[in-house]
This record gives structure tokens, C-alpha cells and sequence, in this order.
């Protein structure tokens, strides 16, 4: 599972970020206040949440990869349990929270229906219709 | 652009993993930027000692408001200053220098073209997704008739006429859009901007402190004193990145104002709505 195995998004690419006051300087705005603080981006979700996983290396679309995408919803509701605690905590913040391996041990514990794999048993025969 | 960081399944994300939900957010800092030994900074009135004749101008719609525009006086009460209209030729500072003061009401009620202009810089002239993520600062920034601008808030309400003039304003703004644009840069922390709003209500000289003093003296109206204050506690949530924190901050300040009230017609109430909110708002 590569860090390289997601087709929809680049690290590395910036998608033509520039400085707002020099157009010839490269920048990724992930990090500026304008994106990281503003509390009504309708991007943070999805996109937290798709740079988190690829870089856990979940990017790809193989059966564990996307076992995590599905962990979507437990996130939010981990989240929002979270901000019970400390309502100024953000989605942002909560995933940094999530400690290394989690994924691992999430998919570890899964089960192969559960993770999506196909079973031989299921795969031996194929019916078309 | 950094360089990317790769991590293998397993591996502990490189960025240190904060000890969670201990805190009010805690990365946030008024003065202490990462990597910019330049500091968020908003002009406060002591700093600039020279009236300006192309200060600020009412408009004819803030006159008859609670606020008479931004200047620091309220309707109603003799404005301690008396304003000067723009003489001809007069010109402003820094990157306001490019506007004509005679325009500044139309300006302030359309600060979207300020950051178009900002943005034009670099030849984002048109970008109007860009332009409009950018504005959500500069559409609360000076603040109206019926809400009080971040400029005032970020300088603790040192809104004064005699100090301030529109420029200063302007250029403001700019600092805080190219601030918000920095990889890595700071927003001022929930903590800062309370503190902030205190002082600027306690200083009395001040812009906010006016609002409290709405009949020339320390008596304003307990309804008087609880709006003066509400209209400032929505930009308290603005940097937190987080609509819902934002919207549980103004809850409790609407808890604590309607306290207030509670104690005041029962006569329980031994401080002002501001002691009462030092006291009690988080």
C-alpha cells in the first residue's frame, strides 16, 4: 500500500497554488489560517479526511483501504464524542489524535466480510445474472 | 511546498500527536507566529497621535443607528470629536492609497473590492472563489450599524476618531488577509480576543467602551450594556475553525446575559453586565 496509490490525490501536486500576492510562488494553502481556521470550509470533511487516510497509507482502493474509507462515520461519531469534552477541538485536530497503527489494528480486528475481501469460496464460481 | 512526508502502514504519523481534548485549542497565538518573526499586528489608536482629516465620515444611514458608523460615538450623544470632511486632494496611506476618501462609505459597504484588489496582485483579478473565501474577513471587519467590526475588536476597541483614521483601517485589513495567507501562520486564540473584548469595554475613551456609556456617562441600560456586548461575541468563534465551537460560545453568552438579567430584576445584581461577564462568560 503505497502513499502513491491514491489517483485523486497528489501530495505533492499543490493544484497550482500560489502565493495570493506572487503569482509565481508555489503554495499549498493547507496550512494558512484562511483554510485551517475557517470554520465554514465545506471542503474539511471530505478532505481531511481523504489526505488523513492517504497518508496512513489508505489512499488506494484495495480491501483494506477501503475498509478505512468505510470507517467514515465512526470517525464523526468519535469526533463528536471528542468535542463533548472539548468543544474547540476540530476535525483537523482530532484525526492528528488518532495514534499510529490504528488502522492496522482497526483492519486486524475485522473480519474478511467486513473488510470487503472476497472469501475462495465465493470467488470460485461466479454467476453472470 | 513542503516536502511530502511518506508514512507506511503502521508507522507513527511524524507530526507529535497532542495530548487530546485537555484544552481549549491551544495552537492558536495572537503574537507568537511559527516561522514568521513577523507579528499579527492591528494599529492600536496610541500608536497613530495625528487627526486625520480624511478620518472617518458618517454615513447617512449610521446616524440614525445605535452606532454612528465606526468612529466611536453613539447616536445621540455629542461626539466628542467633530469630524472634517475630506478636503480635495486628500489621500491615504499604504494600500488604501489607491481609494479616494470621499468614497469610504461605498468602500466599507463593499469590502469585497478591497480584497479583489489584494487579490489582483497577484493576477488573481476574476478568481471569484478565492475572493470569496477571502472575504468572509473582510465582510466582518468594520463592523456596521448593528454589529461590531473585528478591526475594533483586535484593537481592543481603540476605534478612536482622533487616532484612527479610515486608512489605518484599510491597511489593517490587508495585513490580516496576508497574514490568514501564510503557510503556517497564527490566528488570535479565542483566549486573546476575550481579553481584548474586556479591555476595549473597559477602557472607557475607547470605541467599545462608548457603547457602554450610551447616556454620556456609566448608565448605560442593562439592555443597552448586554447588545453592546453581544454584537462582539460572534467574532470570537471566527478563527476556531470550528462552527460549532463558535455557536456554543455565543449560547454561553446568552446564557450569561440572560442570567444577568435575572439577578437585575430582582435586584441581586451588586456589578455592571461587564463585571458580570468577566466573571462568569467561560
Amino acid at each position: 500500500m503505497s502513499y502513491w496509490d491514491n489517483p485523486f490525490w497528489r501530495p505533492d501536486n499543490g493544484y497550482g497554488g500560489t502565493n495570493p500576492t506572487n503569482p509565481n510562488q508555489r503554495q499549498d494553502w493547507y496550512n494558512t489560517p484562511a483554510v485551517r481556521d475557517d470554520p465554514d470550509n465545506e471542503s474539511a470533511l471530505m478532505g481531511e479526511w481523504e489526505r488523513f487516510l492517504t497518508e496512513q497509507g489508505f489512499g488506494g482502493s484495495g480491501n483494506r483501504d477501503m475498509a478505512m474509507r468505510n470507517m467514515l462515520n465512526r470517525a464523526r461519531s468519535g469526533f463528536d464524542a471528542a468535542q463533548l469534552s472539548n468543544p474547540g477541538v476540530t476535525w483537523r485536530k482530532y484525526l492528528n489524535t488518532l495514534e499510529g497503527g490504528w488502522a492496522q489494528n482497526l483492519a486486524a480486528s475485522l473480519t474478511p466480510q467486513q473488510r470487503g475481501a472476497f472469501l475462495p469460496g465465493q470467488t470460485r464460481t461466479i454467476r453472470w445474472g | 511546498m513542503a516536502e511530502a512526508v511518506r508514512y507506511k502502514p503502521g508507522q507513527a504519523r511524524k507530526k507529535p500527536i497532542r495530548k487530546p481534548y485537555s484544552s481549549a485549542p491551544s495552537y492558536v497565538d495572537f503574537k507568537d507566529r511559527q516561522g514568521d518573526t513577523e507579528n499579527f499586528t492591528v494599529k492600536p489608536a496610541s500608536t497613530t497621535a495625528t487627526t486625520r482629516a480624511t478620518g472617518n465620515y458618517p454615513s447617512a444611514s449610521s446616524a440614525s443607528g445605535p452606532r454612528a458608523s465606526s468612529t466611536g460615538s453613539v447616536a445621540g450623544t455629542p461626539s466628542a470629536t467633530a469630524r472634517t470632511e475630506p478636503a480635495e486632494g486628500d489621500k491615504w496611506d499604504g494600500f488604501a492609497g489607491r481609494y479616494v476618501p470621499g468614497e469610504r462609505d461605498l468602500l466599507f459597504g463593499n469590502p469585497d473590492i478591497i480584497v479583489r484588489d489584494w487579490l489582483s496582485q497577484g493576477k488573481y483579478k476574476g478568481n471569484d472563489q478565492m475572493a470569496g473565501d477571502m472575504s468572509r474577513y473582510a465582510n466582518i471587519f468594520f463592523g456596521d450599524d448593528s454589529h461590531g467590526g473585528l478591526y475594533e475588536l483586535l484593537t481592543g476597541g481603540s476605534l478612536n476618531p482622533k487616532a484612527i483614521g479610515d486608512d489605518d483601517q484599510i491597511n489593517a485589513l490587508v495585513d490580516l488577509l496576508g497574514q490568514q495567507s501564510k503557510v503556517g501562520g497564527r490566528s488570535p486564540s479565542v483566549e486573546k480576543m476575550l481579553s481584548l473584548l474586556f479591555e476595549g469595554f473597559s477602557n472607557k475613551d475607547s470605541t467599545m467602551g462608548g457603547l457602554l456609556n450610551a447616556q454620556g456617562g456609566d448608565d448605560a441600560t442593562t439592555g443597552q450594556a448586554i447588545n453592546a456586548i453581544m454584537q462582539y461575541i460572534p467574532l470570537l468563534g471566527e478563527f476556531t475553525g470550528n462552527r460549532r465551537y463558535s455557536d456554543a460560545i455565543y449560547r454561553q453568552a446568552q446564557s450569561t446575559a440572560q442570567d444577568y438579567m435575572d439577578r437585575q430584576v430582582k435586584g441581586e445584581n451588586k456589578g455592571s453586565v461587564l463585571d458580570w461577564f468577566k466573571q462568569n462568560f467561560m
